[in-house]
């Protein structure tokens, strides 16, 4: 291997090692091309950096060469002109300008845009000169700035990178390092032996793999460590002056237990009660409870003094219901969810950072924000109760024009389905059943109560403990139960969190941090997410619908709340410990998913080193014979010789003659010369040693063991000169597949 | 034997240490930075990035404490006394004693002079169960060279985690100063003895052969032959001629101090040369010769064989002491040759104070400043004033430069030297160039 392809080498392979890093860009790029654009810029780095290192060039020179053929790529791929000139570098800023605002304005992940694509070149490229010539100095070192590369997506996505993106980035990393390693030796000085470059290949697959099943098992497991630095912060809800907002579930109690009210919001011109919904919480995990499932970037609510905002879907228009025009002004209120009144339709006054999701009927942004005063139109959907039970049961035809993840259940605790199926037995239409489920947990005679305190619980399952042994709870309780007990039923719902409507204040009203509230939306064709409120509230906070107080059913009074089969009497020094539990970060939904993986893929590792490792440790027993000498060294030697011939698929028969196998050997793999000559040597000693006749001193004389060590490495080396093993027959020898008889160690 | 690196024995061979290498180190740390900072930012991305890179340099290291060298090796040097500028190889004896699987690599710690470290790679499962590897030494200056120590080492494929191990001690390569023939020998042992005159025998005083030369001031006046002094009808002092009955000693004056130039160019390395090719060329002739150091350190006496008087001052290296306090008195009728680097005055009347006067001493007395480098320091006297003192005491003095061979220095010697020490007083430069 000549110097300069060992030199053409490492910077090759750096390349292809923040290729796979940057498959973790994945969390914040949509699509797939951009990686294709990353390849491109990481290719024509490379190979600008190996042609200027062929010409001898310092490395100051090679760098500026490298720097100025990415400017080219990028002003002939993204600009009308090839050569940069100053036109195109201002059309190149400008284009990075527009990916810069969207960023700025949009939300992770970063559609695909020509703007993307030239952000994905500039900066890839820019990365991938900073490793070629870290890859030249030390490559190790490389090694930071691909951690760097997958830092990005990391911190900016909310979420946990998918398990593959890391696998990749780390398998490239260790492929830097074995190809450096392997270079180093390579040029170390003069070799004795045959040169095999591949050798710790298998060693460093091995450890690669056994490293990256603990990382990815550490990844799943270690769920005490979130996923995104915006929701680290705990008890920010307390503070005040830095605003207050809303998270899903996390801060609902912490402000509803405060004490203390923190005006929120001021709303001006609201005409009747009604619910102020800050986001809607679409996903359910057991053991986890409620979250917000991916919200759809793609409309901005600013848009809306031209066009109207969508309706969600299954929504008919024109949506019954009153109109409302409000005012809402923001107090305290910061956080990444701007509340708003029903289905908004237009608003007015926010800042284009702000995107709007017309299924989750939420408005959003990347980070939390102190949103300035804004106005919204919208409709507070009402609907005929003679029209929502015209639907039909639940589960039927007319429901399965919903998005489908709004069905999803997921492991839910048996009990929780029959309790469901129980309450709602004596209804025929989904609206019916909804009532009744909402209503049976406000009745007093289910035994449920209103309380900020949630009994302990036992089970580890927080719904569990709440529906069948504390029945205590707040909103945040009933809510979930009632939630996933109609999907259960197959009504599609979900969680919606936000505001009771406040206290009026002169011509406004007030929304405190004690108005915090979650309650429960049901999709209905034609009427779309009507609110059902399970809540028992005693202050008269709830607000009812029309159609629930219309729809003229009642629970069935014979279902009290269910007991526990046992009595479980729990140590009072944690009372609610098991409140916290749906406020776990919010992926942990992946870890069954990377636990797979991890698992997959060590037993992938396994499956594939397996047969290699127990050729490698037969191999290693028979040298160790061969090597102590000895009387059963000859037959060890002999054995091994065998094996290696049956890995490349030639087994003498049974009761061959030693010669005989030999000549076999010889003639079938092509052995040359040298070889011959040792297996003779062998041979012979085989002979003696199986035939000759002890001799005075204990064992028959049968060559020198450094002479059979001799023999038998010449014989393996000949073989592999004369009859090399592919890839697959080495990872697979079919000595240890093919279960071959191995021969016995012969004596007389 | 020098030149062979005895293969360690099992108690004293040191534990083979297994470690992270630097690179391993480095990742360690980085993961484990980089685990506080998922913990920090709480970011699980992260912790699953340090959880890999914290456990990949440990499993490097599990691997690596299991991967056995399976290599013994010993160190050869042919020859092992050599001397300097001529061929030399070190042979490194490899002996497998099981199946590699990796990569081992040696390196041998040849010190610069020699040429530098010497790796070598060897092969994973090579077929042969001894190979024997050589490399040249090219050794320039005479010293005695330490080799060593030979180290193998194994790393992991990824290269974090090494094990290594010593496999060969030190071997000594043993340097031999140049050596010069030389003819002649000084002529009737005495200055002032012309070469016509000194085998003037007297055939009525029996077997001795007496020789005379003419009185010089500073002579024992018991020493005057009377009977030829009256014959001659002028002074005549008796002399002995050096025969195999006689004794000598070679006094090399190694102060660090006296010498100039460094390396094979410096006056030290002259001086040695003309000491051990005086010393040589004085045992052929059956002469009896000491050679001592002016520190007082008889490196080779009459018993000695040459070749002994060659490795001692093949292990030679200057010495701080400043003067000649040291110089040891030769016994009985012995005299001197003394080879001399700068001689401050005072050094000079030390060395005189040590030596009887009115022996047949002579000196080589080299004209340092000529080797010094730019840069040496400090200037050294000149040799002028020490002549003068030496000369004055009646020995014979010589002065050398860098630009003469040592075999000329000796001509000079031999020949009638009484007025050459007397135009030495004139100018000592004109001394350099042979007359």
């Amino acid at each position: 291997m000549s110097g300069w392809t060992i030199s053409a080498l490492r910077p090759a392979v750096a390349g292809l090692a923040l290729g796979l890093t940057a498959a973790s860009l994945t969390g914040v790029l949509a699509g797939v091309f951009w990686w294709g654009y990353a390849v491109v810029s990481i290719t024509v780095v490379v190979a600008a950096g190996l042609a200027l290192r062929w010409l001898r060039m310092p490395v100051i020179v090679t760098v500026a060469g490298q720097l100025a053929v990415l400017l080219g790529l990028v002003t002939t791929v993204f600009t009308p002109s090839v050569v940069p000139g100053p036109d195109s570098i201002a059309e190149l800023a400008g284009v990075l300008a527009r990916a810069a605002h969207q960023i700025r304005v949009g939300l992770p992940p970063l559609p695909e845009s020509a703007e993307s694509h030239c952000l994905v070149v500039l900066t890839i490229g820019l990365v991938a000169v900073a490793v070629d010539v870290l890859a030249m100095a030390a490559p190790a070192c490389a090694g930071l700035v691909l951690l760097c590369v997958v830092i990005v997506p990391a911190v900016a996505s909310a979420r946990m990178l998918p398990w593959w993106s890391f696998a990749l980035a780390a398998a490239g990393y260790a492929l830097l390092l074995t190809v450096d390693t392997g270079c180093r030796q390579i040029s170390w000085g003069e070799t004795v032996g045959a040169s095999q470059w591949f050798a710790g290949t298998p060693v460093a697959a091995g450890v690669m793999a056994i490293a990256m099943v603990v990382a990815l098992t550490t990844g799943a497991t270690a769920t005490v460590v979130g996923t995104s630095r915006a929701s680290h912060t705990p008890g920010r809800a307390a503070i005040p002056a830095s605003g207050i907002g809303l998270n899903p579930f996390t801060s609902l109690r912490g402000q509803l237990s405060s004490g203390e009210a923190i005006p929120l919001l001021r709303v001006h011109g609201l005409r009747q009660r009604a619910y102020l919904r800050a986001l809607t919480l679409s996903r359910f995990t057991a053991g986890t409870g409620w979250q917000p499932g991916p919200m759809d970037p793609a409309i901005p609510a600013d848009d809306a003094r031209t066009v109207r905002l969508p309706l969600p879907a299954g929504v008919t228009t024109p949506v019954v219901g009153p109109t409302v025009r409000v005012q809402i002004e923001p107090i305290n209120y910061t956080d990444s969810w701007l509340p708003s009144y029903g289905y908004p339709l237009s608003l007015g006054g926010i800042s284009p950072a702000w995107r709007y999701d017309p299924n989750a009927i939420t408005v959003f942004s990347a980070q939390r924000q102190r949103a300035q005063p804004y106005s919204e139109l919208g409709v507070l959907p009402q609907a005929d109760p003679q029209l929502l039970r015209a639907s039909g049961p639940a589960a039927g035809a007319a429901f399965t024009g919903v998005d489908p993840r709004y069905l999803e259940v997921g492991v839910v605790d048996p009990r929780v389905r029959e309790l469901a199926a129980r309450i709602t037995a004596q209804t025929h239409t989904a609206f019916d059943a909804t009532v009744v489920l909402t209503r049976w947990f406000t009745s007093p005679s289910s035994g449920f109560s209103y309380d900020l305190k949630t009994a302990p619980g036992t089970s580890g399952d927080a719904l569990v403990d709440f529906l069948f042994t504390g029945h205590r709870g707040y909103c945040e309780q009933f809510a979930s139960a009632v939630a996933i007990m109609l999907r259960t039923l197959g009504v599609p719902a979900r969680v919606a969190v936000g505001f009771t409507p406040g206290t009026l204040t002169g011509n406004s009203r007030l929304v405190t941090t004690q108005d915090a509230h979650a309650w429960v939306e049901a999709w209905f064709p034609n009427a779309g997410w009507l609110p059902f409120d399970p809540t028992p509230l005693s202050d008269g906070r709830t607000v009812l619908p029309t159609y629930v107080v219309t729809a003229g059913v009642s629970p069935p009074a014979g279902i009290p709340a269910p007991a526990a089969p046992t009595l479980a009497v729990a140590p009072p020094s944690r009372p609610d410990a098991r409140a916290t539990t749906p406020q776990r970060p919010a992926t942990g939904h992946s870890a069954g998913l990377e636990l797979t993986a991890a698992g997959f893929l060590g037993f992938a590792v396994l499956a594939g080193i397996t047969p290699m490792g127990v050729r490698g440790s037969r191999r290693r027993r028979r040298m160790r014979l061969v090597y102590a000498g000895g009387p059963r060294a000859v037959s060890a030697a002999w054995e091994e010789v065998l094996a290696e011939s049956a890995d490349r698929g030639v087994v003498p028969p049974d009761g061959e003659t030693v010669r005989a196998s030999a000549q076999r050997l010889v003639h079938d793999h092509g052995m040359d010369e040298p070889g011959q000559a040792s297996l003779h040597i062998l041979v012979r000693a085989v002979e003696r040693s199986w035939y000759a006749a002890v001799s005075e001193t204990g064992g028959p004389q049968v060559g020198s063991a450094v002479e059979i060590r001799g023999a038998v490495d010449a014989v393996v080396a000949s073989m592999a000169r004369c009859a090399p093993l592919n890839r697959k027959a080495k990872l697979l020898p079919r000595s240890v597949l093919t279960r071959s008889r191995t021969p016995g160690l012969r004596g007389r | 034997m020098p030149g062979r690196a005895s293969p360690l024995s099992a108690r004293d061979r040191p534990a083979t240490r297994c470690g992270l290498t630097t690179r391993g180190w480095c990742l360690l740390a980085t993961g484990a930075a980089v685990a506080v900072c998922a913990v920090l930012i709480n970011e699980r991305d992260l912790l699953r990035l340090a959880a890999f890179a914290v456990t990949l340099p440990l499993l490097a290291l599990a691997v690596i404490t299991r991967t056995q060298l399976g290599l013994h090796a010993e160190r050869e040097l042919v020859p092992s006394r050599t001397s300097a500028g001529s061929a030399c190889e070190a042979r490194l004896t490899l002996r497998f004693t099981g199946p590699r699987r990796s990569r081992v690599l040696l390196e041998d710690a040849v010190p610069r002079m020699l040429g530098g470290p010497h790796r070598a790679a060897v092969a994973p499962s090579s077929g042969d169960a001894e190979v024997t590897l050589s490399y040249p030494l090219r050794p320039a200056e005479r010293r005695v060279h330490s080799l060593g120590p030979l180290i193998a080492r194994v790393t992991d494929p990824l290269g974090l985690a090494q094990r290594s191990r010593t496999l060969a001690g030190i071997s000594q390569l043993v340097v031999l100063p140049a050596v010069v023939p030389l003819a002649g020998l000084p002529a009737g042992g005495e200055p002032g003895a012309g070469p016509a005159a000194n085998r003037s025998t007297d055939s009525g005083t029996g077997g001795d052969s007496l020789l005379v030369r003419d009185y010089r001031p500073g002579d024992d006046l018991r020493r005057v032959h009377w009977r030829t002094s009256a014959r001659r009808d002028e002074l005549m002092v008796r002399t002995e001629e050096w025969s195999e009955h006689s004794e000598l000693t070679v006094l090399l004056d190694h102060r660090a101090q006296a010498h100039r130039g460094a390396g094979p160019a410096s006056s030290l390395e002259y001086a040695v040369t003309l000491a051990a090719s005086v010393y040589l060329h004085l045992r052929q002739r059956a002469l009896r010769v000491r050679l001592v150091t002016v520190d007082g350190v008889v490196l080779a006496d009459a018993e000695h064989t040459g070749e002994g008087a060659l490795d001692a001052l093949a292990a030679l290296t200057m010495t701080d002491q400043r003067d000649l306090a040291g110089v040891p008195e030769p016994a009985g009728r012995c005299a001197v040759v003394a080879v001399l680097g700068a001689l401050g005055s005072g050094a000079a009347e030390r060395l005189l104070a040590s030596q009887r006067r009115g022996r047949r001493n002579r000196a080589v007395l080299l004209d340092v400043a000529a080797w010094a480098r730019p840069g040496d320091g400090q200037t050294a006297p000149p040799p002028a004033k020490a002549a003068q003192l030496l000369a004055a005491a009646g020995w014979s003095v010589v002065a050398a430069g860098p630009d003469q061979p040592p075999s000329s220095v000796w001509d000079q010697l031999c020949l009638d030297s009484s007025f050459l020490g007397s135009s030495f007083l004139g100018s000592a430069h004109s001394l350099g160039a042979p007359r």
